[in-house]
This record gives C-alpha cells, structure tokens and sequence, in this order.
C-alpha cells in the first residue's frame, strides 16, 4: 500500500461505526471480521475500520440490546460468533439513519451554502 | 457478573479467530505465511487496548444488577414485615452494645488526658491516673 492510498482513506468519525455495524447485519448474521471486510468493501476502501475498534463497538450494541451474538461456524469450518440484528436495533437503525442524514445535510449546506 | 464473565471468556478465541480469518485473507492474495500473520496483527491494532475497552462496556452491568438484588431484598423484606422487624431489632441491638462498649472503652482508655503534653504522663504504682 503506498503512502498516497494510505492518505486516501479516511478515519471514521465517532459513533459512525455503530450505524455501520447496524446496517451490515441487515443483510443477515455474519461474524465480525465479516463485518469489517463489509465495510471497507462496499466503501470501495475508503473506510478503513481498525480490526480491533470493531469488538468495542459490537458490545457496546449486545449491551444496548441492538444485536445478539450466537456461536456458528465460519464458511471455511472456523468457529465464531455470529452478530444478529434484533427488532430493536432494527428500529434503532432506522433512528440512526435519519439522524446522520440531517447531520450529513446540514453540514454539506455549512459548507457549500445555495447561491 | 455471570454474563460479564462469559462473555470475557470467549473474547481471546473470538480475537484469535479474526487474526486468523484475516491472514488467511492475506495468504489467498499472495503474501507469504508469516507476513500475513504480522498484516493481520497490525491490522487488528492494539489487543490489550481493545480487550480493556470491551471490559469497559460491562463494568456497569453489575451495579446495575446490585441495584435489582437491593429492590428485591427491600420487596421481600415488605412482603415479611415479622422478619424485617426482628432482623432490624437484632441489628439495633448489636449496634447498640457496640457503642455501648466503644463509648466506655474511648473514655477510660484511648482519650487522653486533658494536659499539657498528655503522651508524657506516665502512671506510677500504687496511683490511679483516671
């Protein structure tokens, strides 16, 4: 990886990673190094999610009741946790979703004001 | 407590089944075994740090769960007033006689007396100092 891509990808701000987290596991249980690939995949990489900040952030969400965790099998037979979304978090997802789309505008409409 | 506690338990499998995941990623794409070990690891951040902030997230729990025990004891407490009573009578007298005692063991021993230098005073033979 050269030092130019490396400048390309951007840190993620705080908080955002738990909208993320929440919306991978719409599409159904995975484990988490799943989730990370996710996300750096359907950014096109531009995300780059620090492994490790992902199990925080995956407790933070089981204490909240957001998601549950189960023992599974990876597709290659390698035991893991599986992260499922529940009805709350469901509800919870489309909270967040709202919330970072006013945040997303109003700061988009601070930086470039209609004319 | 409990659940804190499985769930610390499975943690050093789960982070070792991700470091594992992701260098087998790195072996698929090329890059030599021991290489994509160290990729992995670099890419996983710090573990003890990571480790420190799950614990973190549950250290709460359990003052959440004492205050449940705590509800439930004052219920059942409600629930059997003989009890209670008695319990709370025991508890008065036993805390009674401490102070009882206490308060007589501060006068005729630990305080000192009301002079000058009183860590100085001595007691002789055949006198009484109280």
């Amino acid at each position: 990886m050269s030092t130019k891509e490396q400048r390309e990808r951007i840190e993620l701000l705080q908080g955002t990673l738990d909208l993320l987290i929440l919306r991978t596991l719409l599409r159904g249980p995975v484990h988490g190094h799943a989730i990370a690939k996710a996300i750096e995949f359907d950014s096109d990489d531009v995300l780059q999610v620090e492994q490790g900040s992902l199990y925080p952030a995956l407790h933070r969400l089981i204490k909240r009741g957001w998601i549950s965790a189960e023992e599974g099998t990876s597709e290659n037979n390698r035991r893991a946790k599986f992260y499922r979304l529940t009805a709350k978090g469901r509800r919870q997802l489309t909270i967040e979703t709202g919330k970072w789309d006013k945040l997303a505008g109003a700061i988009a409409q601070i930086l470039r004001p209609a004319e | 407590m409990r659940r804190r506690k499985r769930i610390m338990e499975g943690l050093d499998q789960d982070i070792r089944e991700h470091i594992a995941m992701e260098t087998q990623d790195n072996i698929e794409r090329g890059m030599p075994p021991e290489e994509a070990r160290y990729a992995a690891m670099r890419k996983f951040g710090n573990v003890t740090r990571v480790k420190e902030e799950i614990r973190e997230v549950w250290s709460f729990v359990w003052l959440e769960q004492l205050l449940q025990d705590v509800r439930f004891a004052l219920r059942m407490l409600g629930k059997n007033p003989g009890f209670a009573l008695t319990a709370v009578l025991i508890l008065a007298l036993g805390i009674a006689a401490n102070v009882i005692v206490f308060g007589v063991l501060q006068a005729l021993v630990l305080r000192q007396l009301d002079v000058p230098h009183a860590d100085r005073v001595i007691g002789l033979p055949g006198t009484h100092i109280i």
